[in-house]
């Protein structure tokens, strides 16, 4: 009893003295945000650009007088090392020591899924921003977490949205081995088979992250001789990809069908050895996609000179998803959580890149996607799509029913 | 059918040999490297990233002038590779093997972060050489040109260089010696250091090489590193640790089980080689092809 | 290094057989540990990062338990196994699958059965590994470590694939948002687990291990059975890593293939890297050091942590091949010195690591300083100067200051204390308690405080150490003498 009395006098005392200064310092606290990115490794292609994307978008906020009245927004930015459990060590990190109002994050789905379940723990509010699963949102999602993105569902029905035009009937699939392919290919293949009669499935094939040679698959696939193969293969895997399939003559024969193949992380590198005629998917395509051209163009130029290239589209949805914050927080009067949640949900957003919606049931953002024909443009070094097929969010998200059930089934699978 | 099985079988067959070329030219350094100086080097890896990304500089630099880059990347990664052993791994020779391996380990670290901070964190890519982004057909079936005319030739000089180099030279011979038995070379009057820089230097050229050729069939991005080490650790082991022989064996097997193992049962093709791995150190330790080591009994 | 081995077999030698456990000094010392950290939470409950310390001290733990564990197969048994995170793997998934799939199961069923696992995947393991040695244990244990990881990953059905289990129900006691429950669930398994261990390492198996690490031939020669003394060796370590991964899983109530990957074996032998191979606390210490390094780190410079953990590995293996643990414990030490010339070289030997200490510390802080704050050269920028607090000055003069004034004085003490003054001996102690105020007033990060605490830990163990005493308060004169001889 005499220890707490002591304590609960000593070390409040002590922590006065220490913390005075600083908090007397500081004028008015800023609203901190925890940016939660894989910063190391491959994933740090994506990653680096969004962080850029997160702090154009800040300074601009700032300098316009920030949110809630004047306060300022400030990042703390923390590496996971695209291991789901330094993401939640970090997670938990950002919360009580850094003392963050919320967190924005993550790459890769296996991580937003774990890092999702300490938010709801946690009761803070988890803004995914660059992992695309369907399942952090519908079956595990809950509501302390809002994705603004597209989720795989949205990318994987686009693509068979796109497909079902035209004839292609014999399909093969080829996707990374882990929780994104399996998904996507999923996706799109559910969807395809209710848009389209007849279609066929020849076989999957699930090279591993990181795979360098990619022959065996090629020529497995195209002794199968299918119309058209589905893949979901992204980075560096999809620049080897096509490098090795080409060189088999491989998109002369079948119809190749890639998710995030439009997106300027693959189109820039491979530049004329991307072939002519590969179905890509993407979600921003810098001068063409967005809704708003005044202030896209503002951005493009502003992030060319910090970055030195071309906005992606993780570039941008770090940039667009710190002013659909900002706009929530005034909305909220507040940067608590549960608020941010609440004023979130069900509200309609002005972004760049479309008027969108945070759908209420889910958190899922409804950003419009879409799938376009590679061909080579007269005027960029890379190449650029055509043809495009545009899917507003609405149209290609699982419905409220739908997502409910899902949730259901999930539930009744882990008891 | 017949027909049709046959021309599977052949094409998976080459693609076999793509894939071990491949791995055989990264691989092949590690394991002289171990042969000689006893150093399972981790950081062979980052000499491979190296070369790739010289090569992208190289490529870069003179528009598209592919053919030098092979000798120049592999050479600026040999400086590297020497300045490493001089510096880092020299004082340790003597220290427990523990250290040195941790000491590769520290540099693959290094390495990686500083392949970040010169490059930048972006995809890039190098493109094919004029005149082999094409096919050739080989009996019916397509292959890619630069496979069949750069990939395979360059790994199968590489095979017959390292053959000549070590039993057709003097200097070679005096590395094989230090293979069998490196205490003994000493006492012989060779100088050691200078043999151990050189056989460092050669293994760094090689593992520049493997990302010089290899550069224009992906991407290059930091953390290839680290993917291409562990593929490269199962080939050398399962050859038998620094033998040349064996690595090449190792590659062969590497190469086509993963080229049939996805015809046959695509979802297990990458446990298959761990498995078989683990089967090989249990029943023979020192590899299909080492020698008999210390410890393997 | 040898002096290092020397040293640890004389505390071993301090426990002695037939010495009942409760005169075991350790015992004790495990017990007031226990005790004090029982009760950190309470303490500090009020501070403003509270949640985040003892989120920290639960992580440190339990990677001690598992860093301690480790070395008895790499320190004591001179098995370097680079796959001993495939147990780690094993007991969060043992745990986590029992927890997830049976509903009737029991949380503390789950936990004992996680080690159960552990040593019976290290026995199976362990059977086809321990006749290698060296290079070919390691590139075997890698090889099995990453099966384990690939069934992990590939079993989408059973393992959840590489999202791993998540969400596994654990008691509502441990969601606890102050997170203090868990702590100190864990800070009992973790304590009792390491006295655990550290009895095992002193008890005529440990003994045997070690014999069999120094010589194996002689070991088999004299009628040891080599190969099972290694195979319960590895059990053991398999069983204690299978303990800390399920307790890492319920930390995080989820479980991923990545805590098995190959990549987390680096860590551990990180950790008893850099706290001291052949000394029992070393990874304890190396564990702490290294997370609190990763957290200084990855807080503010992810782009740069690699670089800076290579950088540091570096500087462990040239500078400190003993780890730090051993750096302190290391004694220049000859059987035939008389009690005079043993201080003398004692203290030579003091002198000699506190400047080691002093400049480590200062490069630290030096090195975080522009890190953090890269253009304050002069005065703080992120301040309003003020001549009397020192938090305000710039780099430069703070640096200058802390090098002139620090030097100075610690040249002075360590002068007073190579001649035995008794009053020195006290003023150091101070002066190292102070410099370790001075640095949590400074702010300086955490691998930075843990640093300057070693040293002052070091000083105390030095000059309160039996013999030292006496030669503070009894024989000075007898001492002085010799001591003066020697410097001579």
């Amino acid at each position: 009893m005499r220890r707490r009395t002591f304590s609960k006098i000593l070390v409040p005392a002590i922590a006065l003295a220490l913390m005075a200064t600083p908090a007397m310092a500081a004028k008015k606290k800023p609203v901190k945000i925890g940016l939660l990115y894989a910063l190391s490794g491959l994933a740090a292609v994506y990653t680096k650009g969004t962080v850029i994307g997160h702090q154009i978008a800040a300074e601009e906020i700032n300098a316009a007088g920030g949110v809630l009245g004047g306060r300022k927004i400030k990042f703390v930015t923390r590496d996971n090392k695209l291991k789901p459990g330094i993401a939640v060590k970090e997670f938990r990190r950002l919360v009580t020591r850094d003392k963050v109002d919320f967190v924005m994050g993550v790459i890769s789905s296996g991580i937003a899924l774990a890092v999702s379940q300490v938010a709801k723990e946690m009761k803070v509010l988890f803004v995914d921003t660059i992992a695309q699963t369907a399942a952090l949102t519908g079956e595990q999602g809950h509501n302390y977490v809002i994705r603004t993105n597209t989720n795989s569902t949205v990318i994987g029905r686009t693509a068979a949205l796109a497909a079902s035009r035209q004839d292609w009937k014999k399909y093969y699939f080829i996707g990374p081995d882990y929780e994104w392919g399996h998904r996507v290919n999923a996706d799109f293949w559910d969807f395809l088979r209710v848009k389209k009669q007849g279609v066929e499935k020849l076989g999957d094939l699930w090279p591993k992250l990181g795979e360098r040679d990619y022959s065996a698959h090629i020529t497995a696939m195209l002794n199968a001789k299918p119309d058209a193969v589905f893949s979901s293969l992204w980075g560096g895997d999809l620049i080897a990809f096509i490098k090795q399939a080409s060189a088999y003559g491989f998109f002369d024969k079948i119809q190749y069908i890639s998710t995030g193949g439009g997106d300027l992380d693959i189109l820039k590198p491979l530049g004329k050895e991307m072939p002519d005629g590969v179905m890509a998917t993407y979600l921003y395509a810098f001068d063409t996609s967005p809704v708003k051209q005044a202030e896209n163009k503002k951005f493009i130029a502003e992030f060319k000179k910090r970055a030195g290239y071309i906005p992606k589209s993780g570039d941008i949805i770090g940039y667009v998803s710190t002013y659909m914050l900002a706009e929530a927080m005034n909305k909220a009067g507040s940067a608590d959580s549960d608020a941010i949640v609440k004023a979130m949900r069900g509200s309609k957003f002005a972004t760049i890149l479309g008027d969108i919606e945070v759908r209420k049931i889910d958190g899922q953002a409804t950003f419009a996607y879409h799938a376009g024909f590679t061909y080579t443009h007269p005027k960029y070094p890379f190449k650029r799509l055509k043809d495009v097929t545009r899917a507003e969010g609405l149209e290609v998200l699982r419905t409220d029913a739908e997502v409910e059930k899902a949730r259901m089934e999930y539930k009744k699978k882990g008891s | 059918m017949v027909d049709f099985f046959t021309n599977v079988f052949f094409v998976q067959l080459v693609n076999g040999l793509f894939i071990a070329a491949g791995i055989y030219l990264v691989a092949s350094g590690l394991s002289l490297v171990f042969g000689v100086l006893g150093i399972l080097n981790f950081a062979h890896g980052s000499f491979y990233m190296y070369g790739a990304f010289f090569v992208f500089t190289y490529v870069g630099f003179t528009a598209g002038d592919f053919w030098p880059a092979l000798f120049i990347a592999p050479m600026v990664v040999v400086i590297l590779g020497v300045v490493m052993e001089v510096v880092f791994l020299r004082p340790i020779y003597k220290a427990d093997p523990l250290y040195q391996l941790l000491l590769t380990y520290a540099m693959v670290l290094i390495f990686g972060d500083l392949v970040k901070i010169l490059y930048g964190a972006e995809n890039l890519s190098v493109a094919r050489p004029e005149g082999f982004e094409g096919t050739v057909t080989i009996a019916g079936s397509l292959f890619p040109s630069y496979q069949i005319f750069v990939l395979l030739p360059a790994g199968f000089l590489t095979v017959l260089g390292l053959y000549l180099f070590l039993n057709r030279t003097n200097v070679g011979r005096t590395v094989r010696a230090a293979t069998q038995d490196r205490e003994m070379i000493g006492a012989l009057g060779v100088n050691v250091r200078l043999l151990y820089t050189g056989v460092f230097a050669i293994g760094a050229f090689l593992g520049g090489l493997g990302g010089a050729v290899l550069a224009p069939m992906g991407a290059l991005y930091p953390g290839m590193d680290f993917d291409v080490i562990i593929e490269v650790f199962l080939v050398v082991v399962l050859g038998g640790l620094g033998s040349m022989a064996g690595t090449a064996l190792g590659a062969l097997i590497y190469g086509e089980l993963k080229s049939f193992g996805i015809l046959w049962v695509p979802e297990l093709e990458s446990v298959f080689i761990y498995v078989l791995m683990a089967v090989v150190l249990v029943a023979r330790p020192q590899g299909l092809l080492g020698k008999k080591v210390e410890g393997g009994h | 290094m040898a002096t290092s081995q020397d040293s640890l077999q004389d505390t071993a030698g301090a426990v002695g057989k037939g010495q009942s456990a409760f005169r075991d000094p350790v015992l004790w010392g495990f017990l007031v540990a226990l005790v004090l950290f029982f009760w950190t939470p309470e303490l500090i409950i009020y501070m403003e990062w509270a949640d985040f310390w003892i989120i920290f001290l639960t992580e440190a733990f339990i990677w001690s338990l598992f860093a301690v564990a480790f070395n008895l197969l790499m320190g004591y048994g001179g098995l370097i196994s680079f796959g001993q995170a495939a147990y780690l793997g094993i007991g969060g998934y043992t745990a986590g699958l029992l927890l997830k799939y049976l509903v009737w199961m029991n949380f503390y069923v789950a936990l004992v059965a996680a080690p159960i696992g552990g040593a019976l995947a290290a026995l199976v393991i362990g059977y086809f590994c321990i006749r290698r040695t060296h290079i070919y244990f390691a590139i075997l244990t890698l090889a099995f470590g990453h099966i384990v990881y690939l069934i992990a990953f590939k079993w989408y059905d059973f393992t959840g694939g590489d999202n791993g289990l998540i969400g596994i129900p654990v008691p509502e006691w441990i969601k606890d948002p102050t997170f203090v429950s868990y702590y100190k669930f864990v800070l009992v398994i973790c304590m009792v687990s390491i006295y655990l261990l550290w009895r095992i390492v002193n008890s005529p198996f440990g003994k045997t291990l070690t014999a069999i690490r120094e010589n194996e031939v002689r070991a088999d020669f004299v009628g040891i059975n080599v190969q099972r003394h290694k195979l319960y060796a590895f059990m053991i370590a398999g069983a204690f890593s299978a303990l800390a991964g399920a307790l890492i899983m319920i930390n995080e109530r989820s479980v991923y293939p990545d805590l098995a990957h190959w990549t987390q074996s680096t860590q551990v032998l990180l950790m008893s890297l850099l706290g001291g191979v052949y000394t029992f606390f070393g990874p304890v210490v190396g564990a702490f050091l290294l997370l609190t390094m990763d957290a200084d780190i990855t807080q503010n410079y992810p782009e740069i942590w690699q670089l800076f953990l290579g950088g540091t590995l570096v500087l462990i293996l040239f500078a400190l091949p003993g780890g730090i643990v051993g750096f302190i414990q290391e004694r220049d030490e000859n059987a035939a010195d008389d009690m005079a010339t043993r201080m003398a070289k004692l203290m030579a030997q003091f002198s000699r690591k506190s400047w080691y200490f002093f400049g480590g510390a200062v490069s630290f802080t030096v090195f975080f300083s522009i890190l953090q704050t890269p253009d304050s050269w002069w005065i703080s920028e992120d301040w309003d100067f003020e001549l009397l607090s020192l938090i305000t000055w710039g780099i430069l003069p703070r640096t200058i200051l802390q090098l002139v004034v620090g030097a100075a004085i610690l040249w002075w003490l360590l002068r007073g204390i190579q001649s035995f003054q008794a009053m020195h001996r006290w003023l150091l102690l101070a002066f190292t308690v102070l410099s370790l105020a001075l640095h949590i007033y400074l702010e300086t990060p955490l691998s930075g405080l843990l640093l300057v605490f070693l040293w002052a830990v070091y000083s105390f163990y030095c000059l309160f150490e039996p013999d030292t005493r006496q030669a503070f308060s009894g024989g000075i004169e007898v001492v002085k003498d010799a001591a003066q001889e020697a410097a001579e």
